[in-house]
């Protein structure tokens, strides 16, 4: 029972793009390690292009690793198409970004929910109508909706529909890949609100992948901190939010705005510089440096290994020194 | 009202067209009546000739006259009579039309499987050398012009190899083998121009489907990749070939007319030709005016069609 739901261990994928003639090779995960509890909700944030997509898509075995393993309960990713593979895919769910691509078209919303049931032989065929209008219930839709094409509804309802079709077959764990940015603002809060309800109330971990720090501070129970393929910082939520030691982490939290205004105007700002490197081109050493505004010459040389800080793990050579001289100022 | 309106529509279109087809026959030079008299116009007599032959086909009133003449006998459903044979122009179309129904009819009926199998082998495979293969193959069989590849087909198969007859026609409840063997090359020349249309419309479609998230979430939920493929990505992405295949069916006649002419297929696009070159008014604008309404309504079907089978395009 000690082991994690999800234990990613240091996950290497590479991308290979030709372009005119050119074979880059894109590392969009490099030696990047995450854990998920049974029942526990994960926050994995970083700005686009970090990798954090690729690496959801890999921890539940969408993508193939190029180094490093995936253990799901303690075995070790099942091939696709094999029958171990087969019954992962019941535990296993995801809900991703957009809600208008997520959907068939062709399919009502009632024949979309029952594909899962279909898939897994989740009771039989006559209980169905009856699962599916218990589903649209949980998600807060009118389940006179099971006859509609996805063409009729709204954003929101679409990603609650997806929502719904992830729970159906009861998992252990789903992948929410950005599930809110794709809404407007006032969708966003209703649908981590219903998310973290479904999650309290149905015990399922969430791996929560998303660039809005306040999304993920709001839900998360830990938070790992991505950035060019690595995991900068991870640990508990609190403790990443609250006492930022990695200088990314801590310029990440500077760029999101804090809701009370006494603090809004009394917080530090350190600007991020810069654009993210090409990740088919990434700096040396440390992969922060050339954004970082400590950075020293030992960084360009060594790659610094995540290390522990307090109860969580943070990967910067120079992380007691840095949060030392800013905290005191 | 609304109701009306696509009929209305429908009727506009047609009556532009045959009124182009009428006013640009009597802007081209040539004169029906000389040529109908032939070898003998040079006689002395032939001034008198050739006012009797326009008196008897009208060609004599002005061209207005001549015009609402025309229009006149079509709302009567009256196409008039060649200039040459003094047959009815319907039942001179109604000779020829089979011959290019089937033509077209086998050409896609053949071009469209072969078009499903290519553009979607190239769309799963995407990006690898089949694909890359598929794809200069289809953009191929679209350059490749029908007439000279009808020609290069006769002179290999017909009168190289001796496989197939050269030139005509024999009806298909005459002589079904003698049909076949007749229309084979014809059908294959005008199916490669289709299979290059549409394999490239299917694997732009599939290509696309293929990329929904809707597909990933499948696979993740544990479909198999090829019942992904089967089940979702075709339905979704062969629909709208229904529409296309409507709308090439004007391209296709087209391409009917070139490729009856090579294999001397005595079809709608010969009548056609042989007539505008003598110049048999009343045959040209009978053709093409039932061309157009044909063309018009397999529109129609093909909408109709997509309506039906697609439930989410209908509210």
């Amino acid at each position: 029972m000690n082991a994690p739901l999800l234990d990613v261990r240091d996950a290497e994928i590479v991308f290979t793009a030709r372009r005119g003639g050119v074979t880059r090779h894109i590392q969009a995960v490099s030696g990047a390690s995450i854990s998920v509890a049974r029942g526990q909700t994960v926050g994995l944030v970083g700005e686009s292009g970090s990798g954090k997509s690729t690496l959801g898509a890999a921890a539940i075995g969408l993508q193939a690793l190029d180094g490093g393993e995936v253990l799901f309960d303690g075995t070790p990713m099942p091939a696709e198409g094999s029958p171990a593979w087969r019954t992962l895919r019941r535990r296993v769910q995801v809900i991703f970004q957009d809600p208008f691509s997520a959907l068939n078209p062709r399919q009502t919303i009632g024949q979309s929910l029952a594909e899962p049931l279909r898939l897994h032989s989740m009771g039989p065929r006559r209980s169905w109508p009856d699962r599916i209008a218990e589903l649209l219930e949980l998600v807060g839709l009118n389940p006179e909706m099971a006859r509609q094409y996805p063409g009729t509804l709204s954003g929101g309802q679409r990603q609650r529909v997806c929502i719904a079709r992830a729970l159906a077959v009861e998992p252990d764990l789903i992948v929410c890949d950005e599930i809110t940015s794709a809404l407007d603002v006032s969708t966003q809060a209703q649908i981590v609100a219903l998310i973290a309800d479904i999650q309290k109330r149905m015990g399922v971990a969430l791996l929560f992948i998303s660039h809005d720090l306040g999304l993920v501070r709001a839900i998360a129970d830990r938070t790992a901190v991505m950035y060019l393929g690595r995991i900068m910082e991870a640990g508990p939520a609190g403790e990443v939010f609250e006492t930022p030691r990695h200088p990314y982490t801590r310029a990440l939290l500077g760029a999101a705005p804090i809701p009370d205004p006494v603090l809004e105007a009394r917080r530090e700002r350190i600007p991020l510089r810069g654009e993210i490197p090409d990740p088919a081109d990434p700096p040396s050493g440390c992969r922060f440096r050339t954004r970082c505004p400590h950075a020293r010459e030992e960084c360009a040389k060594r790659t610094p290994l995540p290390e522990p800080a307090g109860g969580a793990i943070v990967a910067c050579h120079f992380w007691r020194e840095i949060t030392g001289t800013e905290d005191r100022s | 009202m609304t109701r009306l309106l696509p009929a209305l529509r429908i009727l506009a279109i047609i009556w532009v067209v045959i009124t182009v087809v009428f006013v640009t026959l009597r802007l081209t030079p040539g004169d029906p009546a000389e040529l109908l008299l032939g070898p003998t116009a040079g006689r002395q007599d032939v001034q008198e000739r050739l006012a009797d032959i326009r008196a008897q086909y009208g060609l004599d009133q002005p061209i207005p006259v001549q015009y609402a003449i025309f229009v006149g006998n079509v709302l009567q459903g009256d196409l008039g009579e060649s200039n040459r044979s003094a047959r009815p122009v319907i039942s001179m179309i109604a000779a020829a039309a089979p011959v290019t129904i089937w033509l077209i009819v086998l050409s896609v009926g053949t071009a469209i499987p072969i078009s499903i199998f290519l553009g979607m082998i190239a769309a799963a495979r995407r990006g690898r050398t089949l694909d890359r293969g598929i794809r200069s193959l289809a953009t191929l069989c679209m350059a490749v012009p029908s007439f000279w590849l009808g020609l290069l087909f006769l002179q290999w198969f017909a009168s190289g190899l001796g496989w197939f007859p050269s030139r005509g026609y024999v009806a298909p409840l005459t002589d079904p083998g003698g049909f076949m063997m007749h229309m084979a090359l014809p059908v294959i020349t005008l199916a490669i121009f289709l299979v290059g249309t549409l394999t490239r419309f299917v694997y732009t479609e599939t290509a696309d489907t293929l990329q929904r998230d809707y597909i990933t979430v499948s696979r993740a939920m544990g479909l198999a990749s090829r019942t992904i493929l089967f089940r979702f990505a075709a339905k979704n992405s062969l629909t709208p070939l229904i529409i296309v295949v409507g709308v090439e069916i004007g391209t296709l006649i087209g391409g009917a007319v070139i490729v009856e002419e090579v294999f001397g297929l005595p079809g709608l696009g010969r009548l056609l030709l042989g007539a505008v070159m003598s110049r048999d008014y009343p045959v040209v604008q009978g053709t093409i005016l039932v061309i157009t309404v044909a063309v018009i309504l397999i529109n129609i079907a093909a909408e109709m069609l997509y309506r039906y089978i697609t439930p989410q395009a209908r509210s």
